[in-house]
This record gives C-alpha cells, sequence and structure tokens, in this order.
C-alpha cells in the first residue's frame, strides 16, 4: 500500500508537470494543446535518441542528462512556437474555437512522423541512473524516481517562482486577466500566447523524459498520458497551478492504489476520479471565481 | 500635440465613429461629453490602438500611430484609464503598478520606484493596501488605482475614459481633483465624462460628441453656458 502511493506520487507529479502546461496556455489566451500528450511523446523520443547520442559520446552521466534537457527544452519551446504561430493564431480570426481541431490535427501529425522515424515498436528507454533500487523499509524507490521526484520540485518551484514573482510571469497573468487592459501597459500579448505555448512545449517535453524509463516510449503513448495530465488540470481546477499539483498528485496515488487491485481498474478509477469531481465540483479542486467589481 | 483626422470606425455594420476629428495642444485639458453610445469611449479607444479604424488618420506628436498595435503606441507616451477601471484584479494593488511600468522597469528601475513612491504619496490608500489584491479594492480605490497604474509609465499624454463612473460624490471630487492636479504637473489630458458640468468645470477646451460625430467644440466656459449644451447635457 504504502508502495502504491510513493509509486503514486512519483507519476503523479510527472502529471502535474505536464498539466501545468495546459494551464499556461488555458489562462494566457484560453487555448491549449490538446496534442500535449504527443508533444511528450516527442520529448521522450527525442530524449531518448539524445541521451544515446551523448552518452556514447563518453560524457559523463549528470552532463548527459542535463544536456539531453537543454536539447529537449530547447527543441519543444521551438515546436510550441511553431505551434502558436502555424496552428492557433491564424485560427483565432476565423472560427473561436478553431484551435481544438488544429492541435489535434497537428498531434496526428507528429504521432506519424514519428512513427516514420522511430518506428512501431515500443523502445526500452533504460534510465540513465541505472534499475538499482533503494529500500526504505517495505518501500522500494529507484534511482530514477528519485530523480523524478527532484525534477519535479525544482520545476515546480522554478514554475511558481517564474508565474508568481517575476515581471514576466505578472505581465502572462496580467494578459490572462485582461488583454486589452495588459496592451495598454505596453505588453504585447501575442508576444505572451507564443511564450505560453512554448513553455507548455518545454514542460511536456521534460515530461517526456521523465516518464520514459517509467513507461517505456513508443509513437502512441502520448495520448494516454495527454489525457491523464488533461484530467489532472481539471481535477485541480485549470486556473490554479497549486491545484492542478494536487490533481496530479491524487490521480497518481489514486491510479496506483486501484491496480493494487486490479490493474484493469487502474485507467477506470483515474476517470472515475474526474466525473465525480466535475459532478460535484465542476471548477475543480482549488479553481476559482474572481468577480469583477464595476 | 494629438490630431484625430476624419477617423471613421465600425463595429460590425455599425459606424461608430464617422469622421471625427478633434486637436488636442499640449499642456491642455481637453473635455469629450456626450451621452451613452455617442462614441465617447470608441474614440479613446481608436486613439489607443484598441479598436481599428476603418478610415482617418491619428497623429501623436506628429508621428502617425493609427494602425500600430496598442502596446506600440503606450510607449509612445499615451496612458490611457481603461472604462470599467479593468485592474487586475487578481494581482496586488503594487504588482498592478508594476505592470504599469512594464516597459520602464528594465531600463529604469531607480526611476520606477521613485515613481511608485509618488503615486503612493498621490493616493496614501494605495500604500495601505499596496499588498492587497486589486479586486478587492472598492470601486474608488480601484480608480486610484488605474489612474495610477497608467501614471506609472510617466506618460506626455494621458486618456481618461469616465473616471467618475459608479463612484460616490467624494470619490468624484477626489479624482477630478486629481485631474486638475496633474495638469498643474504638466500632463496633457484628454477626459471623457458623463458628468458633463464638473468635466467642463476642469477643462480648457471640449468637443461634444453625438452619434459618433463632433456636434460642437469650444471653450469649456463658453460651452458651460451654451444654451443647447445647457439643455442637453447638463439637465438645467
Amino acid at each position: 500500500m504504502l508502495q502504491a502511493i510513493v509509486s503514486g506520487l512519483i507519476l503523479g507529479s510527472i502529471y502535474a508537470i505536464i498539466a501545468q502546461g495546459y494551464y499556461i496556455t488555458f489562462v494566457t489566451n484560453r487555448t491549449m494543446n490538446f496534442g500535449q500528450g504527443d508533444f511528450l511523446m516527442l520529448g521522450a523520443l527525442v530524449g531518448l535518441t539524445t541521451l544515446g547520442t551523448v552518452t556514447s559520446a563518453g560524457m559523463n552521466l549528470f552532463v548527459s542528462v542535463l544536456v539531453t534537457m537543454v536539447v529537449v527544452a530547447a527543441a519543444m519551446a521551438m515546436l510550441g512556437w511553431g505551434l502558436e504561430r502555424g496552428a492557433i493564431r491564424p485560427l483565432g480570426h476565423v472560427l473561436s474555437v478553431g484551435w481544438i481541431l488544429s492541435t489535434v490535427a497537428v498531434s496526428l501529425m507528429i504521432r506519424n512522423i514519428a512513427m516514420l522515424i522511430w518506428g512501431r515498436n515500443v523502445i526500452p528507454f533504460p534510465s540513465p541512473f541505472g534499475d538499482e533500487v533503494y529500500r526504505f523499509g517495505s518501500v522500494g524507490i529507484t534511482k530514477h524516481e528519485i530523480f523524478v521526484a527532484i525534477c519535479a520540485i525544482v520545476i515546480m518551484a522554478c514554475l511558481f517562482f517564474f508565474l508568481n514573482r517575476s515581471l514576466l510571469g505578472k505581465a502572462l497573468a496580467a494578459v490572462a486577466f485582461n488583454p486589452d487592459a495588459a496592451s495598454l501597459m505596453g505588453i504585447n500579448p501575442r508576444r505572451m500566447a507564443v511564450l505560453a505555448f512554448a513553455l507548455s512545449s518545454m514542460l511536456a517535453g521534460v515530461g517526456g523524459i521523465l516518464v520514459g524509463p517509467i513507461t517505456n516510449t513508443a509513437f502512441f503513448m502520448g495520448a494516454t498520458l495527454g489525457l491523464k495530465a488533461f484530467a489532472a488540470a481539471i481535477i485541480g481546477g485549470l486556473t490554479n497551478p497549486l491545484g492542478i499539483l494536487i490533481g496530479g498528485l491524487l490521480l497518481g496515488v489514486i491510479e496506483q492504489v486501484f491496480s493494487l487491485y486490479s490493474s484493469a481498474y487502474k485507467d477506470a478509477s483515474a476517470f472515475l476520479l474526474i466525473l465525480i469531481v466535475l459532478i460535484f465540483m465542476p471548477q475543480g479542486l482549488l479553481g476559482k471565481k474572481v468577480k469583477e467589481k464595476f | 500635440m494629438l490630431s484625430v483626422n476624419n477617423v471613421r470606425v465600425h463595429y460590425g455594420m455599425a459606424e461608430a465613429l464617422r469622421g471625427v476629428n478633434l486637436q488636442v495642444a499640449k499642456g491642455e485639458v481637453v473635455a469629450l461629453i456626450g451621452r451613452n453610445g455617442a462614441g465617447k469611449t470608441t474614440l479613446l479607444k481608436a486613439i489607443t490602438g484598441l479598436v481599428k479604424l476603418r478610415e482617418g488618420e491619428i497623429h501623436f506628436q506628429g508621428k502617425r500611430i493609427s494602425g500600430m498595435p496598442a502596446h506600440e503606441i503606450m510607449r509612445l507616451g499615451i496612458g490611457h484609464v481603461p472604462q470599467g477601471r479593468q485592474v487586475f484584479g487578481d494581482q496586488t494593488v503594487e504588482d498592478n503598478l508594476i505592470l504599469g511600468a512594464y516597459t520602464k522597469i528594465k531600463q529604469q528601475p531607480r526611476q520606477v520606484r521613485e515613481w511608485l513612491e509618488r503615486e503612493y504619496t498621490r493616493f496614501p490608500r494605495l500604500k495601505e493596501r499596496a499588498k492587497q489584491m486589486a479586486g478587492t479594492l472598492s470601486g474608488g480605490e480601484q480608480q486610484m488605482l488605474a489612474l495610477s497604474r497608467a501614471l506609472m509609465s510617466d506618460p506626455e499624454l494621458l486618456v481618461l475614459d469616465e473616471p467618475s463612473m459608479g463612484l460616490s460624490p467624494l470619490y468624484v471630487k477626489l479624482i477630478l481633483d486629481t485631474v486638475t492636479q496633474l495638469r498643474s504637473e504638466g500632463k496633457t489630458i484628454l477626459l471623457v465624462e458623463q458628468l458633463a458640468a464638473a468635466a467642463l468645470a476642469i477643462s480648457d477646451r471640449a468637443y461634444v460628441l453625438s452619434s459618433g460625430q463632433v456636434e460642437m467644440s469650444g471653450a469649456a466656459d463658453e460651452l458651460l453656458h451654451d444654451e443647447k449644451v445647457v439643455r442637453t447635457y447638463l439637465g438645467a
């Protein structure tokens, strides 16, 4: 049981990282990348390839992990930028919900291109840290899981700092709250939209590297993970990053605990949780309504 | 300083502005009065780039600004206090003010600190509530915040859209007194107001807007005694 909770927290923190990507773009310009899962898959596969290349070039472990992360983050940021410029902004004038279809379309393209490049088979993604397991009483934690936990904490801390303390984060929040008023402050709402998508895609990419060794990688891995992360975002409340973190962790734990009894219930439990939250708390656990005063 | 020439704005099929001409000289306070739906707010939005012109040109300090996006026009030195205040309700008062200086804070952090102090002196209430969420302020406090936020970029021209809307008489007086004070600080001000008498009393010149056209214009004290203006807008 304890083991399930610990693995659940680890898995959940990955969901939370990916889900923050939905949050960032949703609050800045009311759009989301429904291909977040496939961006994650691309992050995992690019990460796997990069890691293979740099380790065979003989770099040491930490440098190569760092290089991989930077390469993936940069590549995904570019992709996010392209997504916003190519598939979201041009449609804004034509159809306000065009982004729903266009992001799905882009994700299908990415999925198929990835299949052409990396093939149809599941590719094992060995953790760069090996399979060694630490034992704490009855609980076993792999080195990779510790790495995930550290990464999750660092990423969340950076994200919270960025969103709440930095000028750019405040500007992002201002655009989210009122784009017209923000532009009167000299903030370029379009640049903020690009920034949001770049960030969101970076989070998906890094999430891919983290989740790869846990689930293994394949061109089709994105759909479920993207959906789970979306669920985490909805459970926590799409407009609250802290809620999303809690939503992700909760989802991860519930999944793992249910799979103790039967692995068939694993996915069912996750989606049952969404149903319950949506019925009783449609804004999510920590989502809030802000009223404007006139 | 600001010149608006034959500006037309459409919302879909509806014509909101039908060939408006307006001039604002440096150091002036110019009032823009008129009924609801006359096009006052639309004209201000056209000036600061929030709505697109169908026709006409707008120049600011000799530079053509019509067609530029709002965030670039703002950088040239026009501060717009929008209708309904539109403060960032989910951020603190201080963060709102800092966002007001978004374009300056990187280059002149020390200057921005000074301006922040200046605004806190202007409205001590804002200092008391610096750490409070802007959405929790009263309407009058939000108006102070919106005004200070616009002043944080030290604009040459200040465009005010109905600063008295929904405020108690005391706050109306405070805000209008502040406008007078800003004028003595050397700001140029374009003021949209429903309270025509109060607006005319603190302005040099005024334009009366009706159905998207300038119906009358002239010195404020003349308009204040113009029979037609008195009858239509001052309710006497």
